[in-house]
């Protein structure tokens, strides 16, 4: 046995415990041939007996008579009420202490709540703003349905006032910061509502601008110089810029008739 | 009377169903049987009897209020008790740093003996009994509280290392290395070495070079 193998062994040796009698002999050869692991087992030894005296001193030490004379108490009050039963000494106090940190959460859990309602009414409101512009047709090709022309020149649509409840949109809101869904956007006011256009100027000589099988309404942008070739004004110094047109267009993929919007 | 007699021989796990079904006797014999270990528990490892008095309160009441939380797959009652003090004590150990670390002067005091250590047949035969006994507990004091509580439950209340690894929810190895350390830091605790950083596993240069 080595110095390593005896360190294994050395607190067993000491607290004389049960082990291998072939190792307890072995440990003690080596002990007796080596002084460094002799000392090292002394000093386990001392400690051992040091530990045990201190055990010893305290086999005396109990509880105070009182601490059981106040667990029966509490053991028959949890028999007689239903209710928990009531700890003797620190319990009321730590009861009531639980009641007013239960309550302090409470509080703050409200506050930070009403905070992030209020944070979230306001972000919901702007993302709807913004998903109103979204929404709106975007100046692009993008077919647009045909709709019924006016035989009016010049018109000025009337804008869709949003008819939503404004608490009902208020809590629908709510609800969808708190599912973190995206809002579905509220009624979109159309592009169109806030343009002005001119009447549909014919492409192709026909007396009617839109056929019986139908067709599409295709918004364009084109050089404003365009209007000069259509016989209308121009203004010369936003020469540079480009002006919207819807482009009727039939089912033969020709257009038919042009109106320019502002 | 009578009731009593015939309590003290039922195991803790048969008293702990009596007191279920309400049987004061029960409650008053278990507690007889236990508090002593628990509170002792309890002081060795705060060093403060007013802890040790709170401690023991504490583990009843849960046994009167919680007992069906005691499962015996998983264990003995006793080491379930022993762990609820174990958690009480850290609980409050932590919370209210009762526990008062040896201080230089207390160590120098104790220096005269602990050089001894190695060299005497008895390392503290110095020291008076009573001496020898506080140095000790204060030595054991001293110790982080994951060792002390492996030295309390197997060197002061003579726990074997399963019963101890049960209260405590580790592994027998673990405990019996934890121990190791443990003595290591206290023989060298003792012998009165300043460095209180020196991990347990430095062997004294003297020797390592003897």
């Amino acid at each position: 046995m080595n110095c390593q193998e005896f360190e294994a062994h050395t607190i067993d040796l000491a607290r004389e415990r049960l082990m291998d009698a072939g190792a307890r002999q072995t440990a003690n050869a080596h002990a007796e041939s080596c002084a460094r692991c002799a000392a090292r087992l002394a000093d386990e030894r001392a400690l051992t007996a040091g530990l045990a005296r201190v055990a010893a001193s305290g086999d005396v030490e109990e509880a105070p008579a009182r601490i059981e004379a106040l667990l029966l108490d509490a053991f028959r009050a949890s028999r007689t009420s239903s209710l928990a039963p009531v700890t003797p000494h620190n319990a009321p106090r730590r009861l009531s202490l639980w009641w007013i940190a239960a309550a302090a959460a409470i509080i703050v859990i409200a506050f930070i709540t009403a905070l992030q309602l209020k944070g979230d009414d306001a972000i919901v409101e702007q993302r709807a703003t913004q998903e109103k512009i979204e929404s709106a047709p975007a100046p692009s090709s993008r077919p647009a349905p045909l709709v019924p022309l006016d035989k009016q020149g010049v018109q000025k649509e009337q804008p869709v006032v949003e008819n939503v409840n404004h608490r009902s949109r208020r809590a629908e809101s709510r609800r969808g910061a708190l599912n973190r869904k995206p809002k579905p956007a509220a009624t979109p006011v159309p592009q169109e509502a806030t343009e002005i256009a001119t009447e549909f100027i014919s492409l192709t000589g026909a007396g009617s601008l839109v056929e019986p099988d139908g067709g599409q309404i295709v918004r364009v942008e084109l050089p404003r110089a365009a209007l000069l070739s259509f016989g209308l004004p121009m203004n010369m110094e936003r020469a540079d810029e480009r002006i919207k047109a819807d482009v009727i267009v039939g089912n033969d993929g020709l257009a038919r008739a042009i109106r320019f919007v502002r | 009377m009578q009731v009593m007699d015939s309590a003290t021989t039922l195991s803790d796990e048969e008293l702990l169903r009596l007191m279920r079904a309400g049987e004061e006797t029960a409650l008053t014999t278990l507690y007889r049987r236990r508090q002593a270990g628990i509170y002792r528990f309890a002081l060795q490892m705060s060093g403060s009897r007013a802890v040790a008095e709170d401690v023991t309160q504490e583990v009843f009441m849960a046994l009167i209020r919680e007992s069906d939380k005691y499962d015996p797959d998983k264990g003995t009652l006793a080491a379930y008790l022993y762990g609820i003090a174990r958690n009480q004590v850290l609980r409050r150990l932590e919370r209210e740093r009762v526990f008062v670390p040896l201080n230089d002067s207390g160590e120098d005091a104790e220096a005269p003996a602990a050089s001894n250590l190695a060299a005497q047949p008895d390392p503290l035969g110095d020291l008076t009994r009573n001496e020898m006994i506080e140095a000790v507990r204060q030595a054991v004091l001293a110790l982080p509280a994951h060792y002390r509580e492996v030295v309390v439950l197997c060197e002061l209340s003579e726990m074997s290392y399963a019963e101890a690894a049960e209260v405590i929810g580790c592994a027998i190895g673990t405990v019996r290395s934890r121990l190791h350390r443990a003595r290591h830091m206290l023989i060298e605790r003792l012998r009165g070495i300043d460095d209180k950083d020196s991990t347990p596993e430095l062997m004294n240069p003297a020797r390592c070079f003897a």
